[in-house]
């Protein structure tokens, strides 16, 4: 069966600096895998050039058997890719039920959404309370819930999570990561980018180690894990040590 | 007190013109963060257009339809063939490339009706007086102004709060990336800020030429410059923040005039700017903005 | 090397012009460069420090008005036909003077009072960024416009000065270019200078190598005011007559454009845009069907000329957003290679996210 994403030989320029150099990997239906590296390795623009946000100057994007490099990026949400970007990104003014709302923007007018609003709420109940308020006075983990669900309400058959632990307190870093493992239990296919890569080697099936743009390592995560390159490089101070203070924590 | 009262109905009539206006500036910029001078063009063609039909006889309502159609059309014209090119690219580069747009227009005007105003066909109803009592009266252009600007913005309100393209546009003024990553169109959002802006622009076209009386390829200029002081008044790119700027503008104006001694009111356009200076340092996100402008 | 080849060339064709030009077409000569100077001081104000006015006029008003006001002769500046006028001023004469000393004045005291009101405006508009700059130099510029026109006891209001001594002649308007480009490019090697591109560049970054913005932004926009007032002053000595009109809206436009067009932060380019600007009128007059006169108002509308140039300039911004320059200079270097970055500008554009999303470079959370 072929796969349900493949990345074939990418190349990204952001600006004038060439972000990503030809990377190749494989997402197969109702698989989690894991994108890690350090900061800056190219992860985030690897995932916004999958949802179209970034045209990429060379290389094939297949999905379904399409090639997303020649779509716009809000057909590619309609192709059923949903994502839930780096720092969140929710709309602050917008009342949280806005905002799930809008991640059904694919999904037409006539949509009936209750059973998927159910959905969300049983992944993240505190959503349900938070249902008038603006989206900007949830805290920060809150947000990266709200984020999630906002994806979620695409109905996606590629769901897309740019560092969803970022910035969070460790208890709240616990539960996004049970919605993950939730998520694939149900049978969600899952690309899932991670500066914490000792959590995200824990629930994804596969792993590619991003370097400097390119794919520096791949393979099954629990052999990942247990490389001792691997080990050293990215899970030996990140995880002890906490994140880097990128994309400063809001409470 | 008459003689407030009748001010206060002038400048309610001014700031509805003004409002209807700066609400197109404001969608536009909310969005691409792009100041459109050229507004101030779809308020002129949309004139011209207005005496077009008015000439050929066509009754009132049917010449403001037509009105409001052909600025529509012009503005997502503009936004097509200028500004959509030009996506991304430094806010300085937007803000030029809409005064050359605001310039060609002007001029292609000038050579196509000539530079010469021409007289505004106001019907006869909004020419007459109203009482209202008290002394006070009303005429049937103030009347028409304030109640279209009011049921205009209940319907934009409306609009923006309660629909889908609504929450669309919201959404992508805010956060343009995650809006696409919603799948939201954003080019089919920014068409339908610029087609509302420049439809209300074509009834503030009619309602302006109906105080004014004449019509010029110039007009433009002033009333996009009024509500251009009122968006940063209100804040750029609040929509309610443009209207209460709008108003405010109005009354500051009306007031000045008619409070102010004789040889200092001509200088009314002077004291304007100089208060929207004065707001632009002392309060540059305007009085309803939230987002706190870049600031040395 | 090639400045003096430069020089020798321009007063070459300055002598050539003095013997067969018509008088009409010196005029043009002399605009050129009046031109020029305004688009060299736009240059230094915006385009150095990335700070966008849009009152540069507002300056050329100023030294406009300054400078005839010196030179009028005392006849046609008494208390009965400008009554506003302190007296000294209304009896200051210069008709006995040289004529190029008498210009010289005029033309200092037009940059000294432009600079002056620069300072007061400079203080607290130089704080804002943006938008917002260009927004309040605007507001600066409809304000200078309203005092021109309502003063009428200075300034004759709308029908404006006349009578004003034509002692601006094609090599004094040149020589204050080259002071100008001078001045300019000196002040870009100065550390001043380099103040001004690093804050451009990148505000954090300067500001954290020690630069301070607001005086950094104020010296350029000083800087530009005073040669945009002498400018005028020259203007007022070409034409004989100011109006309040002259100094529209629609003259910062097309200086704005000179400026653009050459490439904002090239002083060569200003140049260029300048005599572009200019003469393209001229030449595209050819096109609307004989109607010549008019020519000197630099804010006249023409038309089809006007159109045309409009939609040029759309084009330009379109195409090739950073002007025809960009931030170089006309020299042996330039001629000889093609512009570097060119290439890789061109494919950035294509690539660019239509959102400016900061990828793994910008905490995303200081959008909010």
């Amino acid at each position: 069966m072929s796969p349900t994403l493949a990345l074939h030989d990418v190349h990204v320029l952001y600006g004038a600096i060439q972000a990503v150099k030809g990377i190749s990997l494989e997402v197969r239906e109702r698989e989690l895998v894991a994108l890690i590296g350090a900061n800056g390795a190219g992860k985030t623009t690897t995932l916004r050039t999958i949802s179209g946000l970034f045209r990429p100057r060379t290389g094939t994007i297949v999905y379904d058997d399409r090639d997303l490099t020649k779509l716009d990026a809000h057909d590619i949400v309609g192709l059923g890719v949903a994502q839930s970007p780096e720092g969140r990104q929710i709309f602050g003014s917008l009342s949280v039920r806005e905002n799930l709302m809008l991640g059904a923007t694919r999904r037409g007018r006539n949509a009936d959404l209750g059973a998927d609003l159910e959905r969300v709420f049983a992944l993240f109940p505190v959503l349900k309370e938070r249902l008038g308020q603006a989206g900007g006075t949830l805290s920060g983990g809150e947000q990266q819930m709200l984020a999630m669900g906002r994806a979620m309400m695409a109905k996606p058959r590629l769901l897309l999570l740019d560092e969803p632990s970022l910035g969070l307190a460790p208890l709240m870093v616990g539960r996004i990561f049970e919605v993950i493992a939730r998520l694939k239990a149900e049978g969600v296919t899952i690309l899932l980018v991670e500066q914490n890569a000792r959590k995200a080697l824990e629930v994804a099936d596969r792993a590619y180690v991003m370097e400097t743009g390119h794919i520096a390592l791949s393979g099954d995560a629990r052999t990942l894990a247990a490389n001792p390159d691997v080990e050293k490089a990215y899970l030996g101070g990140a995880a002890a040590a906490g994140q880097p203070a990128k994309g400063a924590a809001r409470a | 007190m008459t003689t407030f009262g009748q001010q206060f109905i002038n400048a309610l009539s001014l700031g509805s013109i003004y409002a209807l206006v700066a609400v197109g500036l404001a969608m536009v910029f909310g969005i691409l963060r792009l100041i459109n001078f050229a507004h101030g063009e779809v308020l002129m063609l949309g004139a011209f257009t207005a005496v077009f039909f008015g000439a050929s006889g066509w009754s009132f309502p049917l010449v403001v339809l037509m009105t409001v159609i052909a600025t529509a059309i012009v503005g997502v014209l503009m936004e097509r063939i200028a500004y959509r090119p030009l996506r991304g690219a430094p806010d300085v580069t937007l803000l030029l490339t809409s005064l050359g747009v605001s310039i060609a227009v002007q001029n292609a005007a000038i050579l196509f009706f000539g530079a010469q105003p021409r007289p505004f066909p106001t019907p006869a109803v909004l020419s007459q007086q109203i009482p209202l009592g008290g002394g006070l009266q009303i005429s049937g252009a103030n009347l028409v102004t304030i109640l279209s600007a009011l049921i205009l913005m209940v319907l934009l309100t409306i609009f923006v709060t309660r629909t889908r393209m609504g929450a669309q546009m919201r959404a992508t003024a805010e956060n343009a990336m995650a809006a696409r990553l919603m799948g939201i169109d954003v080019n089919v959002v920014i068409i339908v800020a610029f087609a509302i802006g420049s439809a209300l622009a074509g009834v503030a076209a009619v309602l302006w030429g109906a105080r004014v009386g004449r019509i010029e390829p110039l007009m433009g200029f002033v009333p996009v410059l009024k509500a251009f002081v009122a968006t940063v008044i209100g804040g750029f790119g609040s929509i309610p923040g443009a209207v209460l700027g709008a108003y405010v503008l109005g009354f500051g104006e009306i007031f000045l005039v008619a409070f102010l001694p004789q040889e200092l009111s001509s200088y009314r356009d002077a004291f304007v700017f100089t208060a929207l200076i004065v707001i632009l340092l002392i309060r540059p996100q305007g009085i309803l903005g939230s987002t706190e402008p870049e600031k040395i | 090397m090639l400045g003096a080849a430069g020089l020798v060339l321009l007063a070459l064709f300055l002598a050539y012009a003095d013997a067969s030009f018509t008088s009409y077409r010196l005029q043009l000569v002399s605009l050129v460069a009046i031109n020029a100077v305004v688009a060299i001081a736009l240059t230094v104000t915006s385009g150095y420090t990335g700070v966008f006015s849009l009152g540069q006029i507002g300056f050329f008003g100023i030294g406009a008005y300054v400078g005839a006001l010196l030179t009028i002769a005392p006849k046609w500046k008494a208390p009965r036909v400008l009554p506003g006028l302190p007296e000294w001023l209304a009896g200051f004469d210069t008709t006995s003077w040289p004529p190029q000393l008498a210009l010289l004045l005029a033309c200092l005291a037009a940059g000294v009072v432009a600079a002056a009101v620069a300072v007061v405006v400079g203080l607290p508009l130089m704080r804002l960024s943006g938008h917002y700059v260009a927004v309040a130099t605007l507001g600066f510029l409809i304000i200078v416009n309203a005092v021109l026109i309502n003063w009428a006891s200075v300034t004759r209001g709308a029908r404006g000065l006349n009578q004003i001594p034509s002692h601006t002649t094609t090599w004094v308007a040149f020589a204050w270019v080259i002071v100008a480009i001078y001045a300019a490019l000196r002040l870009r090697s100065s550390p001043y200078g380099r103040a001004m591109l690093a804050q451009r560049e990148n505000l954090l970054a300067a500001r954290g190598i020690g630069i301070s913005i607001l005086p950094t932004r104020l010296l350029a926009f000083v800087f530009g005011a005073f040669f945009t007032g002498a400018a005028g002053a020259l203007l007022a000595h070409q034409i004989g007559a100011v109006a309040p009109t002259l100094f529209s809206f629609t003259t910062t436009f097309t200086v704005v454009i000179m400026v653009v067009l050459g490439g904002l932060g090239s002083v060569s380019g200003a140049v260029v845009g300048a005599a572009i600007m200019t003469l393209a009128p001229e030449f595209l007059r050819e096109v609307e069907g004989g109607f010549t006169i008019g020519a000197i108002q630099v804010g006249a509308h023409h038309g089809l000329a006007q159109i045309i140039l409009a939609v040029g300039f759309i084009l330009v911004m379109i195409f090739r957003p950073t002007g025809l320059f960009g931030d170089r200079e006309l020299g042996v270097a330039f001629l000889s290679r093609r512009p570097p970055n060119f290439d890789a500008q061109g494919a950035d554009e294509s690539l660019t996210p239509i959102v400016d999303a900061g990828v793994d470079a910008v905490p995303e959370d200081t959008r909010n």
